[in-house]
């Protein structure tokens, strides 16, 4: 037999699929650990870990909304802008055009899922590349929140307290705001995994002519994905505004990144470099336990821009690899 | 191993021998101890049905899979193709059915891509023409070196195709189902091609599932079955009677001989009447009748495929006029189609037909997804009765698989085309099927499956559109339409349905028919 020579594997072959599969929750983990050594004290505490929830609440709904998109084939730019809106335009109903708590809350919900169908309007109607769109709609956002707001923060809700109570409040030791968190993952894990929905959203991601020959309204799909972001955006918008007692006219704006950041690494997270909702938990529990971790640390504050940046980049390329080097069962 | 004992030991003339060639996929054992040898000029068949292993043996010749185990020798010397470089290096050129030219580059660029001559970065560009117009010369190419490739009819292309491999010293061609997008004349140009580079001196590993073609064109014919190779045919043993003994294991009464069943003249269920898009489509009609299976034959270019998407609803008309079921078809959406059940099983199966990445259930349940919601007002899907239904449909259409949770590209061609096939009835209402080149690149038992499928649902009562540029297979129809340059040129009926007549309808009738 002439089996002797045999040509080995290369250790890469072996690594990369690994890496697409566990890459971040190896960093994850490693960053957990890690802090535990360096700050045993102020990190690995029931406390600290209760915080980074409440910390991370936020961009875990932006971030769970732009999965969607994503997972779509699109892109959303819009998302940090349209928060921002939401913050303003929920104290503005409130106090200045009068309207009820949960009236003015419905009404920003509309206006965030109006926004995201423009925005898969001029995707799929107008053709336009998804980042260009967004990026334009996203613009047009900030000039109708300075249009809204005059450019000055909105306040006046100290007249408001049920509202503030929104995301100040707790049940049973947690935070309102990390059981909505918890609320809005669930639901987008539903939409995306059991129902028809959220399989046409999966096949559109996978290959949008099959899926078309197969009876998916891929546009349709595609506008949906978009509207459920913008929803998730304003949402997040609406609950910072209620967590600082004001409508702050850029507050939303920083989420953009760190949502984007946490989708990418979410997908090197168990699937193979698949958008998916537990995997942008994931991410985004990377993104804030990095970011915590900092702050504990006492790192200046130029050094969370380069966290920030690094961490972008770094998600995108473990999601490439992942989608590269995925295993094929 | 008994192939250990293959005819041909080692002789020095030898340009490459492959001894021993193992290689696994989890659990699936792609070779299983390959031997084989080409000699310069060689013409070399590589036969099998799909999965038995042939892509996988190419695929480490072009460095692109390590073997687990075995060598590979290049004129009697053990080397390692680490990388595509490497096998280009050795003189091994890879032509896939998609070419991979670049469409806006022009024919020269194409031909030097990747082996640019440079003086410190800058071009050499006369040194590039002055070889790339000895290779035109040669395959005497019927246009100049400077149009740009997307301008070139398909056959031009290959021959650029061909042409890089010589600019590279290429020793060894491979070719991938060479003639699947090429017509019957454009064929014989190839054949004529292939045989002066195997007078020059070049070896050839032709790859095809069409037995007629390796007949005749091949000196050595190597079947793969399951991984291993079944046999090596040559000289008076080469036939395609022994071809498909040796690939199906068995002897293959019904595949091309499934008999068209009696067509009792059912409802009309589609009516085409002067259907024009242009430029592809210009004035077709066509009837086709409940429990009726019509072929359409059309050579490359005669608009077959454009109209199979003008009556899915992809695309739409210029003008003319189609009926279904009695009413006005007009339909602006694939999605309408499928809702009135209409169901394509289109031409370019790893593009069109499923999505590669997904599971089984998901490709089988994807048009009929709402089926499985809990209720239509609660959008929640019950996915245990959609991995139930998966199951029984791919059991229905007897998928061979492992879990139907597994990626379908885990699948043989053929297991995948029954899977495009199976997951229209996955709702249950077919009232029109078309299928567009149902087996290409389907192996031989799967394509006798999918003809008895084809017959069973005519006799279900559905009617069924074949089309198709494999003339032969057109024999399992009740009627075929001939369809020539966008519109149809007659009808051919029963028994008087053969490749040779059909061929010679397409050829003989032209546009002044109309």
């Amino acid at each position: 037999m002439t089996l002797t020579d045999t040509q080995r594997r290369s250790p890469g072959s072996r690594l990369l699929p690994f890496v697409a599969k566990y890459g971040t929750l190896v960093v994850l983990v490693s960053m957990i650990i890690g802090l535990s050594i360096a700050a045993p004290r102020s990190f690995a505490t029931p406390d600290n870990f209760l915080n980074i929830l409440s910390q991370i609440s936020l961009t875990a709904i932006i971030a769970a909304g732009l999965t969607l998109p994503l997972a779509v084939g699109e892109f959303d730019l819009s998302v940090g802008y349209q928060a921002s809106l939401g913050g303003v335009l929920v104290v503005g109903l409130i106090t200045r055009q009068g309207l009820p708590i949960p009236v003015a809350i419905g009404v920003v919900v509309l206006v965030g899922a109006l926004i995201g169908v423009v925005n898969g309007l001029v995707v799929t109607k107008l053709g336009v590349n998804a980042l260009v769109a967004t990026l334009g709609t996203g613009t047009i956002v900030v000039g109708l929140n300075y249009a809204y707001s005059g450019g000055i923060p909105v306040a006046g809700l100290d007249a408001f307290p049920e509202f503030t109570a929104i995301a100040q409040g707790k049940i049973g030791g947690l935070s309102n705001t990390v059981l909505i968190m918890a609320g809005v993952l669930a639901i987008l894990w539903i939409v995306l995994n059991r129902t028809v929905l959220g399989q046409h959203i999966q096949a559109v991601g996978g290959n949008r002519h099959a899926a078309r020959l197969a009876g998916v309204r891929v546009d349709r799909v595609r506008i949906a994905a978009f509207a459920i972001a913008g929803v998730c955006a304003v949402i997040a918008g609406l609950l910072l505004a209620s967590r600082v007692g004001s409508g702050q006219i850029t507050a939303g704006d920083g989420y953009l990144l760190n949502s984007f950041a946490a989708v990418f690494l979410g997908s090197a997270a168990l699937r193979d470099g698949e958008f998916h909702i537990l995997g942008t938990f994931i991410g985004v529990l990377t993104v804030g336990v990095g970011f915590n971790g900092l702050a504990i640390l006492g790192a200046p504050t130029f050094v969370q821009f380069l966290f920030s940046g690094g961490l972008l980049i770094m998600a995108v390329a473990l999601s490439t690899v992942a989608r590269r080097y995925a295993v094929k069962r | 191993m008994t192939i250990d004992d293959a005819p041909g030991s080692a002789g020095s003339e030898e340009l490459i021998r492959v001894r021993g060639l193992h290689k696994q996929y989890g659990a699936v054992h792609a070779l299983r101890g390959v031997d084989l040898a080409v000699r310069p000029g060689e013409v070399h068949g590589l036969v099998g049905a799909n999965g038995a292993g042939k892509s996988t043996l190419i695929r480490i010749l072009a460095g692109l899979e390590r073997p687990d185990a075995g060598t590979i020798q290049v004129r009697g010397e053990i080397v390692r193709i680490r990388t595509t470089d490497d096998a280009t290096d050795h003189g091994f050129s890879f032509i896939h059915q998609e070419l991979n030219l670049i469409p806006d580059f022009t024919v020269l660029q194409n031909l030097v891509l990747g082996r640019e001559q440079n003086v410190g970065g800058f071009l050499r560009r006369n040194a590039m023409r002055r070889k790339a117009q000895r290779v035109s010369e040669e395959l005497s190419f019927g246009f100049s070196l400077d149009v740009k490739t997307r301008d070139l009819s398909v056959p031009d292309q290959w021959l650029v195709s061909i042409g890089r491999a010589l600019v590279n010293d290429a020793r060894l061609i491979v070719m991938d189902e060479p003639t699947a997008s090429l017509s019957a004349e454009e064929t014989s140009r190839l054949y004529a091609i292939i045989e002066q580079l195997s007078a020059a001196g070049v070896a050839i590993l032709y790859v095809s599932h069409r037995l007629d073609e390796v007949v005749r064109l091949c000196d050595t014919v190597t079947v793969f079955k399951d991984g291993s190779v079944v046999a090596e045919l040559a000289g008076e043993t080469l036939t395609k009677d022994e071809l498909v003994r040796h690939i199906v294991g068995r002897s293959l009464e019904g595949t091309s001989a499934v008999s068209a069943g009696g067509s009792d003249a059912g409802e009309v269920v589609l009516a085409i009447q002067d259907l024009v898009q242009l430029p592809s489509v210009r004035g077709m009609s066509l009837t086709v009748r409940r429990g009726e299976v019509v072929g359409i034959a059309g050579l490359v270019g005669s608009g077959r495929t454009e109209l199979a998407k003008l009556i899915f609803g992809e695309t739409r008309p210029d003008s003319g006029t189609m009926e279904y079921r009695g009413a006005p078809h007009q339909p602006r959406s694939c999605a309408e189609s499928i809702a009135r059940g209409i169901a394509l099983v289109p031409e370019e199966r790893r593009a069109e037909g499923v999505l590669l990445e997904k599971s089984i259930a998901f490709n089988l349940t994807l048009p009929a997804l709402r089926r499985f919601q809990i209720s239509p007002w609660f959008p929640l899907l019950r996915m245990g009765a959609v991995q139930e239904r998966a199951r029984e449909v791919a059991r229905q259409f007897t998928v061979k698989l492992n879990s139907v949770a597994d990626r379908v590209d885990t699948l043989s061609g053929g297991n995948q085309q029954k899977v495009v096939m199976g997951k229209w009835f996955t709702a249950g209402r077919v009232d029109l099927l078309i299928l567009d080149e149902p087996t290409k690149g389907v192996d031989v038992g799967a394509r006798a499956e999918i003809y008895r499928a084809i017959r069973q649902f005519a006799s279900e009562g559905m009617a069924v559109l074949v089309i198709s540029s494999e003339f032969d297979e057109l024999t399992i129809c009740d009627r075929v339409v001939v369809m020539v340059e966008g519109h149809d040129v007659g009808d051919v009926a029963g028994d008087q349905i053969s490749e040779e007549y059909l061929l010679e309808m397409c050829y003989a009738k032209g546009v002044q028919d109309k």
